[in-house]
């Protein structure tokens, strides 16, 4: 295993990749210090670095916060446990993928924030809407890459399942669901990331309530440019998290797999 | 000895691209309880269809099946086999592997441990119980396949070109395993190969078949005493036998 000796490997080169952020907030500082920008349009890393402890304290950013991690929850939940199923159907039935891949095909091919009128319409604006919008957007990629997965089991495998008078339960269980798990996981993963994008779209998109996004609205509603920076900047902190979250969950499930040298 | 298989006027044909492949023509055998039978032959003579036929993973065109008194009519517990792929689950262990084929055994979780502890050690590879497929190699793979095979105490454990893909020195390493294994379970066994030696080594009746269409052409009964010396004249006399059958059909082809 080369992964005591990629940890130090990795802080290296993340040491070289701040290089870049360091200059950029240098620049920035230098610029909103000697008065070349102004500050209240264009904030300054000091500002911004005034703006966590501000928001730190403030319960408000922690129930917005709060309120969209359970609204990403939720609504990303829904979406797996939706996609899962029809994604494993489709990838083990060749009759099924007949009729229905024509349709999905042509709705991969809209970008999922175009079903905001439709669903601000059918469902409502508020927290229902939100929670469809959320669900869809990450329901796409686990059925895409589950289908992707349940398909690419070996018929072989499929064939000892049957030898060994295995069941459909247990053929699901020991065969299908572990042959198909690097695209479950695959589209899992997608699935965290596109569903914390749809949840900070439906907070801009539908009707204001609680949540990061709304809480950004109403910073740069009241010109706070420093606090849109921060909740950027912590929006981005747990995309990071849910990245290396579904990361670390993928390498151990699936550790079984051959290792494939590049 | 009584028989345990017995297949009856045996055809199978197949249909690839719309055109019709007769696989196998009235084959009739019998196989007796705690025998071992090779079936050699060049390929499209239908030996593994034969093999697929017994296991009940395909239904013959016309003809019986009866094993161990019954009708095959799909796969069954009498059955054992091992794949010329060693078609082991990645995601199981080797023990796991060995255990899935318990599953419809019924036995209690600690009978089904014990007798997964039994038969890898009857192969050698009780210290990988816990290791994944990829850590083991070619031959290592092969043996946890028979390990997996031999666990529900089939009557008749089938062996489709289970060596083949292994290197010349594991081969017969493994044979050598799989003969002394034979001598002791007492299992009977019908192994398809290609490679006549392996065939001369291991079985005391070996089934020629002809190709276009598949039927036997000859069946041999091997006397030569147990464990067989490979280079004895004896031994080298029959290969080479059925090796110049095998050329032949191979010329008229």
């Amino acid at each position: 295993m080369s992964s005591a000796r990629a940890i130090p490997a990795r802080l290296a080169s993340l040491g070289w990749g701040l290089l870049l952020p360091v200059i950029v907030a240098a620049i920035w500082q230098g610029a909103a210090s000697s008065a070349l920008i102004d500050p209240t349009q264009w904030a300054s890393p000091v500002l911004v670095a005034q703006g966590f402890v501000t928001q730190a304290q403030d319960p408000q950013f922690w129930a917005d916060f709060g309120s969209s991690l359970l609204r990403f929850a939720s609504g990303t939940a829904i979406g797996v446990l939706l996609g899962l199923p029809v994604g494993l159907a489709l990838g083990l039935s060749a009759t099924l993928r007949g009729y229905l891949s024509p349709t999905l095909d042509a709705t991969k091919a809209v970008p999922f924030f175009t079903w905001v009128p439709l669903i601000a319409v059918w469902v409502g604006s508020g927290e229902a809407g939100k929670i469809t919008f959320i669900a869809l957007a990450s329901s796409l990629p686990v059925l895409f890459n589950s289908m992707e997965g349940a398909f690419s089991v070996p018929p072989a495998h499929r064939e000892l399942g049957r030898f060994l008078r295995l069941g459909w339960f247990t053929t699901l269980r020991r065969i299908i669901l572990p042959g198909a798990a690097p695209g479950i996981l695959r589209g899992t993963h997608m699935a965290l990331l596109y569903g914390w994008l749809a949840t900070i779209g439906a907070e801009y998109l539908f009707e204001a309530g609680t949540g990061i996004g709304t809480n950004i609205m109403g910073a740069r509603e009241m010109f706070q440019l420093d606090i849109v920076v921060v909740d950027m900047i912590a929006i981005g902190l747990v995309g990071i998290a849910l990245d290396a979250v579904a990361g670390v969950g993928e390498q151990y499930v699936l550790r079984w797999q051959p290792r494939v040298d590049s | 000895m009584t028989s345990l298989l017995t297949l009856q006027n045996i055809s199978k044909s197949f249909a690839p691209g719309g055109g019709n492949v007769q696989a196998l023509r009235n084959v009739s055998l019998t196989i007796e309880d705690g025998s071992f039978v090779a079936f050699v032959g060049a390929s499209g003579c239908g030996k593994s269809t034969l093999l697929r036929l017994i296991a009940g993973l395909d239904t013959p065109d016309t003809g019986n099946i009866t094993l161990a008194g019954e009708p095959v009519s799909g796969p069954n517990a009498a059955c054992g086999m091992i794949f010329q792929d060693h078609r082991l689950l990645p995601w199981l262990t080797v023990a796991q592997n060995a255990d899935l084929a318990l599953t419809r055994s019924g036995l209690p979780q600690a009978a089904r441990q014990e007798l997964v502890a039994t038969h890898l050690e009857l192969v050698g590879l009780s210290a990988f119980s816990r290791a994944f497929p990829k850590e083991l190699s070619g031959g290592m793979a092969q043996r946890a396949a028979i390990a997996r095979g031999l666990v529900t105490r089939p009557r008749l454990l089938l062996l489709d070109e289970p060596f083949s893909a292994l290197d010349a020195f594991t081969r017969t390493r493994l044979q050598n395993e799989l003969q002394s294994i034979w001598a002791r379970e007492k299992t009977a066994m019908a192994l398809v190969t290609h490679d006549v030696e392996e065939a001369v080594f291991l079985a005391d009746r070996i089934v020629v078949l002809a190709p276009h269409p598949g039927r036997i052409s000859d069946i041999l009964r091997v006397e030569l005493p147990r464990p067989r010396q490979r280079d004895s004249a004896e031994f080298i006399r029959l290969k080479t036998k059925i090796l110049r059958q095998l050329e032949d059909y191979a010329e008229a082809a």
